[in-house]
């Protein structure tokens, strides 16, 4: 019976790794990742791995380089090692990085799959926890968002799972750099920038990125972005 | 034969038999009209339409019954269209390729098509928002956006009419989750921003604008107050 589990296990594993989309991304999967998730995740990142452009902003030639596939998968690889199984504490999670664990893994949740998400938002959420990976840059903690934390229209910015005010809660960034910053800035230039992007994926690129973009707030900061990506 | 060998021939023969199944199982059947027809008063005039089922969803799409060209056509892109929803693929070509230039019939194909979508499958939804939103040239096309913007909240992306989830820990991915609660409502907002840079006295947009920003989907709320706004001079 056990020799049975072992060549059934082992026959899904070579199955598996068969059936998957060859990428250039180094990283490993734990093998208790659903099969379905592994699948979505080396998609998208074979859908980023494609992305290509002659342009990019001032601040992304700071962060990943190029707008293009070998940059991102370079800023991935260098960053993440492996890909594991993880419910990151939080029942709307999609990613985590949990850095005092380890610091080079990235955990995705059930969530990935489940939420129906459009495809540069997981790599958003995806390119977001690459960035609190980084221990020389201590991981680029979140900031406390200020109080009162007001929106456009001038009312307090809320949760709208728990209706609580964001103010003072560890929701922000003050700086581009940071994983708000930098994923947002990502998103931005595949919205400006990318050639062989469809329609859609620009739009929702600058969808996300201008929602992520609220996390910004520093003056400083906010103004450099401004400068770097929403100046005509 | 020994008893191990046989054991791993088991093992391959039941592999390949789940392969099997499965690709049976999600293989794209043929769409199935029923000689059932009825008349719409769609795009102004009076139209026959044959109920079209598809066989993975089981749901209804209205085709015309009068030119099997356009059947034809219209089925040709159901199809597509449900192969790039099932793939996940956000940057398949033929978006931009196939569904650039829609006639009135393909419209309402698609129209039909986003309302057998469960809520819940909210890139799918605004996908066809996105679609049907870039050609803009009928009365029936902003009655679209109009029901869209006005649709009730979705509060859960597992279950639309559920309560909102759990407490987070901590707020960092709250914000995505917001916009993907929402992005039917705001691709449809941003479809109508494109269309008034190039038309920017379009009553019916007001219309749309107002419905929008008394809704309960509060960034499509104050997406459409800022557009009304920038626009309204």
């Amino acid at each position: 019976m056990n020799i049975l589990l072992i060549i059934a296990s082992l026959t899904t594993y070579i199955m598996t790794a068969f059936f998957l989309p060859a990428t250039s991304f180094a990283f490993t999967f734990d093998r208790n990742v659903p099969s379905a998730v592994q699948v979505q995740m080396t998609a998208d990142l074979a859908f980023i791995k494609s992305v290509k452009s002659d342009n990019q902003s001032d601040l992304h030639k700071q962060i990943f380089g190029a707008v293009s596939g070998d940059s991102y998968s370079q800023f991935f690889n260098s960053r993440v090692t492996a890909v594991g199984l993880n419910g990151c504490g939080d029942s709307n999670a999609v990613a985590c990085v949990i850095p005092f664990y380890d610091p080079s893994k990235m955990w995705l949740t059930k969530n990935y799959i489940k939420f129906s998400h459009p495809q540069v938002a997981r790599m958003m959420v995806v390119f977001h926890e690459s960035r609190h990976t980084e221990v020389r840059n201590d991981n680029w903690p979140h900031a406390n968002c200020p109080s009162p934390f007001l929106g456009t229209d001038h009312k307090p910015i809320r949760s709208i799972w728990t209706g609580a005010d964001l103010a003072d809660q560890p929701a922000c960034d003050e700086t581009p750099f940071g994983s708000y910053g930098s994923s947002m800035i990502m998103l931005k230039n595949i919205s400006k920038y990318c050639s062989n992007c469809s329609d859609k994926v620009k739009m929702d690129a600058s969808i996300y990125a201008d929602d992520q973009f609220k996390r910004i707030i520093d003056q400083k900061a906010i103004q450099d972005i401004k400068d770097d990506l929403y100046r005509e | 034969m020994s008893r191990f060998k046989i054991r791993i021939l088991i093992t391959c023969l039941l592999t390949a038999l789940l392969l099997f199944a499965w690709g049976w199982q999600n293989k794209t059947l043929p769409p199935q009209f029923t000689p059932e027809t009825h008349e719409t008063g769609a795009a102004g005039s009076l139209k026959k339409f044959l109920k079209f089922t598809e066989h993975k969803s089981g749901t209804e799409v209205r085709v015309p019954a009068t030119n099997p060209e356009v059947r034809a056509e219209i089925t040709r892109k159901l199809s597509i269209l449900n192969e790039i929803l099932t793939s996940k693929n956000d940057n398949d070509p033929r978006l931009d390729t196939e569904f650039k230039e829609l006639s009135a019939f393909e419209k309402q194909a698609l129209q039909d098509k986003y309302k057998t979508i469960k809520p819940e499958n909210r890139n799918e939804r605004g996908t066809l928002v996105f679609l049907l939103g870039r050609q803009l040239d009928s009365v029936e096309d902003f009655d679209f956006l109009k029901k869209v913007v006005a649709e009730a909240p979705c509060t859960n992306l597992l279950n639309c009419n559920s309560r909102p989830s759990h407490p987070s820990s901590h707020e960092e991915g709250a914000g995505e989750i917001e916009v993907t609660l929402e992005y039917p409502q705001i691709v449809a907002l941003k479809s109508l921003e494109l269309y008034l840079t190039h038309h920017p006295k379009t009553p019916a947009i007001t219309e749309i604008l107002k419905e929008a920003i008394n809704s309960k989907n509060h960034i499509a709320s104050n997406l459409a107050l800022s557009l009304n706004q920038r626009f309204k001079e």
